[in-house]
């Protein structure tokens, strides 16, 4: 099964929004990290990642979840071209307090506030992922 | 089919749809010069369905057709601004309208790596200090040596207090760097622009703005005063890791443009030196950086050109450019043409040459026609070739050997100073400086 970020991006983060929209939080918050993930690994993509024939990243820094990923995409991201989707990205990871292994969490560990600013941070890198679009850099 | 006949022919097919899609059609050319078509939504709405659906099919097959390569994929042609919410996007208002049916236009949206800030519009409000950018399209006219002579003037001349000008100079031609060192020799400050650039994305860009100024010796002797900005300063030491990163479109607190970063450095600067006057000397030819100088300041900018061929040329692409700039009335009579470096032989038939290049330049772009009957608009800008108060008119700065190596805290040259640039201050300070009527 090859893989398309872009597309599962667009499908974390819709799944993300019915899920806020009936207060289910711990997996809308899930949902945002992973859409912000996959918007990121999409324009890392565009800017030449290597890939597997999957379309996996080959590296292991670049085969990781949120927060490690906020701060690879910063490393990896370097000239002119690269900037355009780097610099709406603030220094302060937004994804410090998440990870993947939330899944496992009780459903109390995660409230509104928390999911809330998962979400503005996840819209930031889909914003860098449409401009990468735009540009023709993204397919 | 090439990148020029692609964006016309899109721009003919686009056109033939506008009656059945009933909105404005945008062409959108990405960064290799590939063209999609971007509408507000794959849905009819209150249109007939079958037209709005058959007239997409039509301009999908005919634009792919015709276009080849330099278009996208069927399947990849059209996207949508409802898919774009997050974006802001041109209107028809704010974008160049490449053809229109009276009704509805096709409108090119271009996305460009470099090169926008040449479309952008000048602030809204003059700022608080009177300010001026020197640009030039090629180097060695005379740029940096203008800067160094205007504020030694400008120190000298008396403002209704009875004191010297106060002049702030920035030296913002990082590739380049010079007036910053023509004017302050070995004396510079601890850091220059290039660093503030790099601490202000960290936030930390206030901790050396006090260490960024340094004052000049040829303000010695007058009641005025000549501070210097550099690009660079005595503790920058890794400049070029530095000039890599002084372009980021991001400040403190997150993604700012460029022009913006610059807006706020001059402003900071002014706040803490209070000058009269700032000269900003610019990058030269059409980098982004010069863009940002001549547009965002708010400046009145001396564009120096010198009669050569590729001078015109050059400055044919920017003006050509600013023809189709939404807002080109903000700003074209803030534009002052000045001949540099002008011959001492056959000077009254070159000065004519130069002036009638930058007339035809300013007249097919810039100025309004104003054909004979007609009412020119309120704001209209029509000068005759030889009217000196044209913002064509070159401001002659004559050819001294004098100057040819002038190093002006050596040993300043009063004599070749006053006979090369006598005419241009006497009119910088009538017209530029308000200080009377145009010439």
């Amino acid at each position: 099964m090859s893989l398309d970020y872009r597309d599962a991006s667009n499908r974390h983060f819709m799944d993300g929004e019915i899920l806020l929209n009936s207060n289910r939080y711990p997996n809308a918050d899930q949902l945002y990290g992973l859409a912000a993930e996959c918007s990121l690994k999409a324009v890392m993509v565009g800017l030449g990642l290597q890939v597997t024939n999957q379309g996996a990243p080959r590296d292991r820094a670049h085969k990781v979840h949120m927060p490690e990923l906020w701060m690879a995409f910063q490393s990896f991201a370097e000239g002119r071209l690269a900037s355009r989707y780097v610099e709406s990205l603030s220094h302060l990871n937004p994804f410090g307090d998440w990870t993947v292994d939330q899944r496992y969490w009780l459903s109390n560990a995660i409230n509104a506030e928390r999911t809330k600013n998962h979400r503005n941070a996840a819209t930031v890198c889909r914003e860098s992922l449409a401009l990468a679009v735009l540009d023709g850099v993204c397919r | 089919m090439n990148f020029n006949d692609a964006l016309n022919r899109a721009a003919d097919l686009a056109k033939a749809c506008l009656s059945a899609l009933q909105e404005d059609v945008f062409l959108v050319r990405d960064l290799n010069g590939r063209i999609r078509i971007l509408l507000d939504s794959p849905e009819a709405g209150t249109r007939p369905k079958t037209v709005f659906q058959d007239a997409l099919k039509e301009l999908a097959r005919d634009v792919v057709a015709s276009l080849g390569t330099y278009a996208y994929p069927k399947k990849e042609l059209f996207l949508f601004r409802s898919d774009l919410a997050t974006l802001s996007l041109p209107t028809a208002e704010s974008a160049p309208v490449l053809r229109t049916d009276g009704t509805h236009s096709v409108c090119l949206h271009d996305r460009l790596l470099m090169g926008a800030e040449w479309s952008a519009s000048p602030p809204t409000g003059a700022p608080l200090t009177k300010r001026f950018t020197l640009f030039s399209m090629k180097g060695g006219v005379g740029r940096s040596t203008t800067a160094t002579v205007l504020s030694w003037h400008l120190a000298r001349k008396a403002k209704a207090t009875g004191d010297g000008h106060r002049v702030l100079v920035l030296d913002l031609d990082l590739e380049s760097p010079g007036v910053g060192t023509t004017l302050l020799g070995p004396s510079l400050p601890k850091f220059g622009i290039v660093d503030w650039f790099v601490e202000d994305a960290l936030g930390e860009g206030a901790k050396i703005l006090p260490d960024m100024v340094a004052e000049s010796s040829l303000q010695d002797g007058t009641s005025g005063r000549i501070a210097v900005v550099p690009a660079f300063g005595t503790e920058t030491k890794e400049y070029l890791a530095k000039l890599g990163r002084a372009y980021l479109e991001r400040g403190p607190n997150g993604r700012e443009p460029w022009p913006a970063r610059l807006q706020r450095l001059v402003a900071e600067l002014e706040a803490q030196e209070t000058p009269d006057v700032v000269l900003l000397d610019s990058r030269t030819g059409l980098h982004d950086t010069s863009a940002a100088a001549v547009l965002a300041m708010g400046a009145d900018t001396l564009l120096f050109a010198a009669d050569t061929r590729q001078t015109w040329a050059a400055y044919e692409f920017l003006f050509q450019h600013w023809k189709d700039h939404p807002n080109v009335r903000a700003f074209r009579t803030r534009l002052w043409m000045l001949g540099s470096m002008v011959p001492r032989k056959n000077t009254q038939a070159y000065f004519e040459g130069l002036r009638d290049q930058a007339y035809s330049l300013f007249l097919e772009s810039v100025y309004d026609r104003v054909a004979a009957g007609q009412e020119p608009p309120p704001d209209a800008v029509d000068f005759a070739a030889i009217a000196e108060e044209g913002n064509h008119f070159p401001r002659a700065i004559l050819w001294d050997e004098g100057l040819t190596f002038f190093d002006p805290l050596q040993q300043w040259q009063d004599a070749p100073v006053q006979a090369s640039y006598g005419g241009f201050l006497e009119w910088f300070d009538k017209v530029l400086l308000n200080q009377g009527s145009a010439p």
